[in-house]
């Protein structure tokens, strides 16, 4: 199958579609339908690595793709609700730049190891995560300075931890041969 | 408006003790399975069970933080 137009990748694109359904509802005061959009973001998330599956169509160029709609759809979403006044810009501020050193890092991984890859951090993925929860609570006026804060927090913690592993650690021979090796 | 803002807020509670719940009893499933793997074999070894590990112990601490944010927002600390 084709690795760039494909099932998952179709998925994966259309999450962007919730962008402007979320500034609608945001300008329109309808915050419920606006946290719709975030969730909705969150699921077709999930949704496009079982769609890959599925139909056989998973790419280096799929992961890649996701990580960078992840990282576009909650930067967007968090930079939004600090300019509409429901988030700090503190730790919106925090978040950003956690999020640019990281992603030059990985550049440097990438280089490293000589091909374009996506690199996987399970510790990431998880702070990723919480960006995404922490789109949703701000949306719904639920604690969201808190878990900006904590957020900003635990990725410096992550960003701290990764660039050891992307800058100095030996690098694998593929990402399919350490996932293997850590779950034997 | 879907629902009434006092439905919302249980609503968005509920999601989110659930899904605390469901991700801490997978990160903790994950701990139990690879923290006797790390005495098995020197972790500097094993960079890819470090790594692992690592990631299962940011996982319970957002768990934490989660729960925390649910009781704050409810408690008015």
């Amino acid at each position: 199958m084709n690795a760039y137009i494909n099932p998952a990748n179709a998925v994966t694109a259309s999450r962007y579609l919730t962008l402007p359904a979320f500034v609608y509802w945001m300008e329109r005061g309808d915050y419920q339908l606006a946290a719709l959009a975030v969730v909705m973001c969150g699921v077709l998330d999930l949704f496009d690595g079982a769609v890959a599956r599925a139909f056989g169509c998973a790419s280096g160029f799929g992961e890649l793709l996701d990580a960078i709609t992840d990282a576009i759809c909650y930067a967007f979403f968090i930079v939004f609700l600090a300019a509409h006044g429901d988030m700090p810009w503190p730790p919106v501020i925090c978040i950003l730049g956690l999020g640019a050193v990281n992603a030059v890092f990985r550049a440097a991984y990438a280089r490293r190891v000589g091909r374009a890859t996506n690199y996987r951090s399970h510790a990431m993925e998880r702070v990723v995560a919480l960006a995404a929860y922490l789109a949703g609570f701000g949306t719904t006026g639920f604690e969201p300075a808190y878990y900006a804060w904590v957020c900003a927090a635990l990725m410096l913690v992550v960003v701290a931890h990764d660039a050891r592993r992307m800058l100095f650690d030996p690098v694998p021979p593929s990402a399919e041969a350490e996932e293997g090796n850590a779950a034997a | 408006m879907i629902v009434s803002r006092e439905a919302f807020t249980w609503v968005v509670t509920a999601l989110a003790v659930g899904i605390c719940v469901g991700w801490g009893a997978y990160d903790v499933y994950l701990l139990c399975k690879h923290l006797p793997a790390r005495g098995r074999v020197a972790c500097s070894d094993r960079p890819a069970l470090r790594y692992q590990i690592f990631g299962s112990i940011i996982g319970l601490c957002l768990v934490v933080t989660g729960l925390l944010g649910v009781l704050k927002y409810h408690l008015h600390w």
